[in-house]
């Protein structure tokens, strides 16, 4: 072939090699911006690192480019394909093509001719479509320009959303925990018991807080409620036999042989109780003489009037600066200068308010919360709290529910059923209606609708004897919450 | 690989264009038709031609056979035709040796037979037309009989006459390199015919070439070039008739067998002859896509849909001309068309 034509082809061949490896690289790049966007999104979305990898996109450009010419090579234009497409382009009929293989005779005579064809063509070489090329690829790298654009995943407060919840729960037990360590009411075992839990679940808080968690976590709360129950209601008894002692006496009748039985069993009580612990050292002393005698089968009361009134006297006050420590414990500076807890905190609580009253406390004995027995604290404490359900002010009183409750994610809990579950023995004996106090487990369970709330949730034996009380898995939050967003 | 030279093609050019001319003032204003059948002889192949009554089929071959000087031979196929009638038979005769068969050609044994309303014969007697069709030779009673060459056969039939009609068997079919549709005249034309021929006769022309000049023309198509990317471009094109030829819709998808090798045969040489006719040394795409149409569609058989859908065999090779590339390889699309 002529050195004209065959310089015509070459130029059409170098020109069509230069398109193959222009559309390669558009595909590569196109393949490595879909690729280092998705990597940047992956990146800013699951790692919390810095974006001082963002310079390594630009050097793997380069890949983009000999990926594009290695596939080029194996795509290039053969000269035969380069002189058709000249051919065609150029309207030569077929000569082009007919001259690549023939004799030089032939090619010398008609040569010219396909020259002269050539030249009649404007343009006999394509050009390159620039915008087009580029058109291609705008999107690709649009979707790479805004993946480098998203911003960096927050990892800290992710992880802080992630463990709000268990954290918070955990946090709540760890404060219960140490005032209740603080009145004196765990022995050495429980005590250690509950702070290797405490310090497990502490660990678990950076991830998923499942079930068995939450029942650890139920299980101490409990544990600590049962006790702080417990020391309550020996309080509580012991006031009333003190105060039914006291009243006997002030009206002259003397106390009576079941008062007095009641004093002895309230004192012995509280003799046992981990509460005596704290006592006055002549209050001990008393105490433990009331032991003994009791132990010896003898009448435990003392038979001198004086040293028992001193004894009531001395239990008296003892019980008042007890129940005024564990209410200044649960809510310091909410109580009033008397040391009782207002009726109102115990009803709706309050924002803000942290202290043992914002724990469900199991059996928590009714009457010591009752209007009636506010000693009329004017501190801060005996303001009814605001908003719906505060006492005195009428309203729909939702208890607890007025408190702020914060709800992470539903947690997964797959096959199980919303229904009651009967929790272990409690503090209550069914059959005699009288406080066990000694077990640490849950109180007996009743079903549900075979009692009522209110003065049943009570552990006086004369209050119904049953506690109905249903134990909730964590994984029924969902729907307790909906009960209280839909107003119920 | 030699190309013609320009003298050759010359030489070519002025052969053919005798014939072109001549049949110009047989059959006016259809230059197209004109062209393509003499491509077709060119090719040495046989031509159906198709079109109603009276557009001028019989006169065209019939100046056919004067231009060319030829041995012409007219066979009026009718339902009654034997295959004898055709090929010949032996006769018993009396001689001084005593009694012998002697065989007595029959019209077929002529350079050029027209085999007039050829639908109108039985199957068996079109099929008397094969061997001589593609061997150039009858075979009657044992003995072969060569015919003469060159041997061409220019068939009519009617498209619109189905009674009393027999569709051609496709074997047979296949063995026509070009099936010419005779369209009819325009009002120019119409006028011109009737002003220029008060009988209806066209011009009486002699004998524009000898047989030494046809074999000559023969001789010159047979150099034209075919660069393998026509060819490429043509087996493509034959194989896309094909079912699995990848066709599964459009038009192609009604071809139930697509076309056989004698169609890229044919295209091959009717291209070689219309590019001698336009003056190249070498067949161009251009000319495998004018000679697509007659060279292909006849031959395709369509299956029942195609007819629901009024799908022929020449929309199914316009289908695959618009969709199929010349070239194995489109340019590039970074590269402008224009």
């Amino acid at each position: 072939m002529s050195d004209d034509i065959q310089g015509q082809i070459d130029a059409m061949r170098r020109r069509c090699n230069a398109a193959v490896f222009l559309a390669s690289l558009r595909f590569h790049l196109a393949v490595g911006c879909v690729a280092a966007a998705v990597s940047v999104l992956a990146v800013r979305g699951f790692w919390a690192g810095g974006n001082r990898w963002l310079p390594l996109l630009g050097a793997s450009a380069p890949v983009a480019f000999v990926a594009a010419w290695l596939r080029t090579r194996r795509r290039m234009v053969s000269p035969a394909l380069a002189a058709g497409w000249l051919d065609r382009r150029t309207d030569a009929g077929g000569l082009l093509l007919a001259l690549q293989d023939v004799a030089p005779e032939s090619q010398a005579e008609w040569t010219p001719t396909a020259m002269t064809i050539i030249d009649r063509c404007d343009r006999p070489l394509p050009g390159f479509r620039a915008g087009r090329w580029l058109v291609r690829l705008l999107p690709w790298a649009a979707f790479l320009a805004a993946a480098v654009f998203v911003p960096q995943r927050d990892s800290e407060s992710a992880q802080a959303r992630f463990s709000t919840i268990g954290g918070q729960a955990v946090a709540r037990l760890e404060s219960k925990f140490e005032e209740i360590d603080k009145l004196g009411l765990l022995d050495e075992q429980e005590r250690r018991e509950v702070a290797e839990a405490i310090e497990k679940l502490s660990g678990e808080q950076a991830g998923a807080f499942d079930q068995k968690n939450w029942q650890a976590l139920d299980a101490a709360n409990e544990r600590l409620d049962n006790r702080l129950a417990e020391a309550r209601h020996a309080l509580s008894q012991a006031d009333r036999a003190l105060d039914k002692m006291k009243g006997g006496a002030s009206a002259g009748s003397g106390a009576s042989p079941e008062s007095a039985k009641q004093l002895a069993a309230a004192l012995s009580r509280l003799a046992k109780s981990p509460l005596s612990k704290n006592a006055p050292a002549d209050l001990k002393r008393q105490l433990s003489e009331l032991e003994k005698r009791q132990a010896a089968g003898k009448d435990p009361l003392p038979s001198d009037p004086e040293e028992l009134a001193k004894l009531v006297e001395d239990a008296k006050k003892f019980v008042e600066q007890s129940e005024g420590e564990m209410c200044q414990q649960g809510g310091e500076g909410e109580a009033g200068p008397s040391g009782q807890r207002s009726a109102g905190q115990s009803g709706g609580g309050g924002a803000g308010q942290k202290g043992l009253d914002d724990y469900d406390l199991p059996g928590k004995p009714e009457q010591e919360y009752d209007i009636s027995k506010d000693k009329g604290g004017d501190g801060q404490g005996s303001q009814p709290p605001d908003g719906d359900g505060g006492w005195g002010r009428g309203g729909v009183n939702r208890g607890r529910g007025d408190a702020p409750m914060i709800w992470g994610d539903e947690r997964k809990a797959d096959g199980m059923k919303f229904k009651p579950r009967e929790l272990p023995r409690g503090v209550i004996d069914q059959k005699t209606g009288q406080v066990v106090g000694v077990t640490v487990g849950n109180p007996q369970t009743g079903q549900p609708g075979s009692g009522g709330s209110g003065a049943a949730e009570s552990h006086d034996p004369t209050a119904g004897g049953r506690v109905n009380r249903h134990d909730y898995s964590p994984a029924y939050r969902g729907a307790i919450r909906r009960y209280f967003s839909t107003g119920n | 690989m030699k190309l013609l030279s320009k003298d050759e093609i010359q030489r070519g050019q002025e052969l053919v264009g005798r014939v072109v001319e001549g049949l110009n003032q047989i059959i006016l204003g259809k230059r197209d038709l004109v062209e393509q059948a003499v491509v077709g002889l060119l090719a040495r192949g046989h031509i159906l031609l198709e079109g109603l009554p009276g557009l001028g089929k019989t006169e065209l071959v019939k100046g056919l056979s004067r231009l060319l000087g030829l041995g012409f031979r007219r066979v009026q196929f009718t339902p009654d035709l034997l295959p004898s009638d055709i090929t010949g038979t032996y006769i018993l005769q009396e001689s001084a040796d005593g009694r012998r068969f002697v065989f007595h050609p029959g019209p077929i044994f002529a350079n050029l037979v027209l085999a007039d309303e050829i639908n109108r014969a039985s199957p068996k007697t079109q099929s008397a037309l094969l061997e001589a069709m593609q061997e150039r030779r009858v075979t009657v009673l044992g003995t072969t009989h060569d015919l003469p060459a060159p041997f061409f056969v220019l068939a009519t039939q009617n498209p619109i006459e189905l009674e009393g009609t027999y569709p051609l068997p496709e074997a047979q079919i296949d063995r026509f390199m070009l099936k010419l549709d005779v369209a009819a005249a325009s009002t120019e034309v119409l006028e011109a015919i009737i002003t220029t021929r008060q009988a209806g006769q066209p011009p009486a022309l002699s004998a524009v070439l000898s047989a030494e000049e046809l074999g000559e023309a023969f001789a010159i198509v047979d150099q034209v070039a075919l660069p393998p990317a026509v060819a490429n471009y043509i087996s493509r094109l034959v194989t896309a008739t094909h079912r699995d030829g990848g066709a599964t819709t459009g038009p192609a998808a009604h071809v139930k067998f697509g076309a056989s090798p004698r169609a890229a045969i044919a295209l091959a040489s009717a291209g070689r002859a219309l590019a001698l006719l336009r003056g190249k040394p070498n067949v161009g795409f251009d000319e495998v896509r004018a000679l697509a149409e007659p060279a292909v569609a006849h031959r395709l058989v369509m299956d029942y849909s195609a007819r629901l859908e009024n799908i022929d065999g020449r929309s199914v090779v316009r289908s695959i001309l618009a969709s199929l590339g010349e070239l194995e390889q489109e340019m590039p699309e970074e590269l402008s068309r224009k």
